[in-house]
């Protein structure tokens, strides 16, 4: 077991202090840590004056308790986190479950004060954006719900700017395309670059879309049966939609409340959910090239090849045909 | 109405300043230092610029003009290169009113790549959409981000404008496309747009990229006239798809150059050679001809782009795209 104090922030100068912690060194934009520690690669960008990026790709060998202790109050914390295993925040000593399927998106001011356990074995694929305060402002401020409240949202006397949410489905498969992006390709920084803008802009689009609140309002067992419900979904991704009564029956629900919950909590419909990973997966398999339209879509069970075309071309804007032919 | 078509001349640069001068040019509003809104005497919708990272801008153009228009775009002072998308459709086939038998096509490519000193003039089609993605990116950069698949001493000379002129046509790719959609959809005054945009000019520079380290590089210096003589050739073929090759010796009288010179310098624009090149095209017209739903029969297909034998098209067809005509073709209803 280790633990490591450290911080963050928009320049870059605690790279080396946090690689030394974890028994580690800094080698260009890598963090180069010990095997013993975890396996994989932590990997630092500067997007912009106003935006740095972390990426941790790694395995824990150990458990590591991080004390994030920022000397630098004048940013935000993004965190996207696709840990699969147990990893905690301690904030206040309630503790919250964070990961793929918890809240795998935090947003936090740098004055806080956060602790961050990963156990061992654990899986980690987390995004960190540090974000200057006047950009976040900036950008924020540009929609509706907050231009009111603007100034007491970040006003450290008032309030301490924290938010745990989860990811919307367009953010998870904006990583996705990134992590099969080669890292020691010079083309990788632009493609991060272009990942973080797209998060950003995602990740306004979701507040935008948030009716009221700025804080959470939602039961933690809802909060526990929608991630199941989407887990049963992804599991069975290949089959027809299994329809909302049965869904709600799993989730041991109401089909009204099912259908609402679902909604509040990922944005989207059960069935625009089920359906938009259905053809980002029939997608991806398109494009490598192996299968016909008409077996991709008999193994995603569509109707037949032009009804799977037909949504195909509703969603992305192209016939899949189209599509391969200019590859 | 206008009588005559208002002219104007402008010229681009990496930094934002060009697009106040146009704007004044067209007595346009210019909000937040970014966004360039039309008077509406002229037209509606406008232009965004924004520099994404040092050395890369994007400039997108949402307009449609309500008069006749001109630009002429004037070499620029500093020198970097300049990508183009044009998100319209790329083959636009219409039945005439009336005459069964009688449709015309016109095809064009929506992706060029090109020099900002080279200069160029856009007419655009009087009331109709047009939209557009440039990207401003500089030789340094581009430079840095060729990889190693190829020697450096190649990529030097590739970049050496006394040698070379990195200059080239082609489709939009599909992963490009599929992003330029999701662009289209949104509104320039989306709180997100400026974020949403930049993320997409960053993602789309890499699809870029991706595409000239697969160039075989010919080293060749071009002049304006050679690139107006391959332009004014390609052109002619897509205009005319239905018809058979017309034959290099043509095409390099029609280009005013040597067969072996237009040999040269066709592939090296088109990253093709002029039959493939042909053959190419003629064949994504008729994927759309058959997915068009306007023909009774695969053979019908066949006949309008010139092939007398089902058989050798759907041969070529298979080779060109993989799969069989019949495994897309739409019967006409009628």
């Amino acid at each position: 077991m280790k633990e490591v104090t450290h911080e963050y922030g928009v320049d870059v100068f605690w790279k080396e202090h946090l690689a030394k912690e974890l028994g580690g060194f800094v080698e260009g934009s890598y963090l180069k840590i010990p095997e013993e520690v975890h396996s994989g690669t932590r990997y630092v960008l500067e997007v912009s004056p106003f935006a740095t990026v972390l990426i941790i790709d790694a395995t824990y060998n150990q458990q590591v308790t991080y004390h994030q202790r920022n000397s630098k109050q004048d940013f935000i914390g993004v965190y996207f986190n696709l840990t699969e295993g147990d990893a905690f925040h301690v904030l206040d000593k309630v503790s919250k479950p964070v990961g793929r399927w918890n809240y795998n998106l935090a947003i936090m001011d740098s004055g806080l004060d956060a602790d961050y356990i990963v156990m061992e074995g654990s899986e980690t694929y987390m995004i960190s954006i540090f974000i200057a305060k006047t950009a976040f402002k900036k950008h924020l401020g540009k929609l509706p719900q907050f231009k009111a409240v603007l100034d007491a949202v970040f006003d450290a006397d008032q309030n301490t700017f924290i938010r745990y949410e989860r990811m919307t489905n367009e953010a998870w498969w904006l990583i996705d395309e990134l992590r099969k992006i080669d890292m020691d390709d010079p083309l990788y920084d632009v493609f991060l670059k272009g990942t973080v803008y797209a998060l950003m802009a995602d990740y306004m689009d979701q507040v935008a879309g948030q009716e009221e609140e700025l804080i959470e309002k939602v039961l933690k067992e809802d909060l526990t049966a929608i991630i199941n419900s989407q887990l049963v979904l992804l599991d069975q991704i290949t089959n027809p939609f299994p329809g909302i009564a049965a869904l709600a029956a799993d989730a041991c629900m109401s089909e009204t409340r099912y259908k609402t919950l679902f909604k509040k909590l990922t944005g989207l419909s059960p069935n625009v959910f089920f359906l938009n990973n259905k053809l980002l997966l029939a997608k991806q398999m398109l494009e490598h090239g192996e299968q016909t339209i008409g077996q991709i879509a008999a193994q995603y069970s569509f109707a037949n090849a032009s009804h799977f075309a037909e949504l195909f071309k509703n969603a992305f804007g192209v016939a899949p045909k189209e599509h391969i032919s200019y590859l | 109405m206008y009588e005559n078509t208002l002219h104007i001349r402008h010229s681009y640069a990496l930094s934002p300043d060009w697009h106040q001068v146009l704007a004044d040019a067209l007595g346009a509003k210019l909000i937040n230092d970014q966004q360039l809104v039309l008077p509406e005497n002229i037209g509606k919708g406008g232009s965004f610029f924004l520099e994404v990272m040092p050395g890369f801008s994007l400039l997108l153009l949402d307009v449609t003009f309500h008069i006749p228009i001109s630009f002429t775009q004037q070499a620029s002072k500093d020198h970097f290169y300049l990508a183009y998308y044009d998100l319209n459709d790329e083959i636009n086939s219409h039945t005439v009113a009336g005459t069964a038998h009688q449709i015309g096509y016109q095809s064009k490519l929506g992706m060029g790549f090109t020099d900002s000193r080279i200069e160029s003039i856009l007419t655009p089609t009087v009331n109709e959409r047009y939209y557009s993605l440039r990207l401003f990116i500089s030789k340094q950069l581009l430079m840095s981000l060729m990889g190693n698949n190829k020697p450096q001493e190649v990529i030097e000379t590739l970049f050496d404008d006394t040698q070379n002129t990195l200059f080239f046509y082609s489709h939009i790719d599909s992963s490009t496309r599929l992003l330029l959609r999701k662009l289209k959809e949104r509104s320039f005054d989306e709180p997100s747009f400026e974020l949403f945009a930049k993320g997409t000019a960053l993602k789309i520079l890499t699809y870029l990229v991706r595409r000239i380290r697969n160039i075989e590089p010919i080293i060749e210096k071009l002049s304006p006239a050679d690139t107006a003589g391959i332009l004014r050739t390609s052109q002619y073929l897509l205009d005319n798809l239905l018809l058979d090759f017309p034959g290099v010796a043509m095409l390099a009288t029609m280009a005013g150059m040597s067969e072996s010179k237009f040999r040269k310098l066709f592939s090296k624009l088109m990253k093709s050679s002029p039959n493939s090149f042909f053959l190419q095209e003629k064949l994504l017209l008729a994927q759309n001809l058959l997915q068009s739903g306007n023909f009774n029969s695969i053979r019908d297909v066949a006949l309008e782009v010139g092939y007398s034998k089902p058989g050798y098209f759907a041969e070529a067809y298979k080779k060109a795209f993989g799969t069989l005509p019949q495994d897309i073709f739409i019967k006409s209803i009628i």
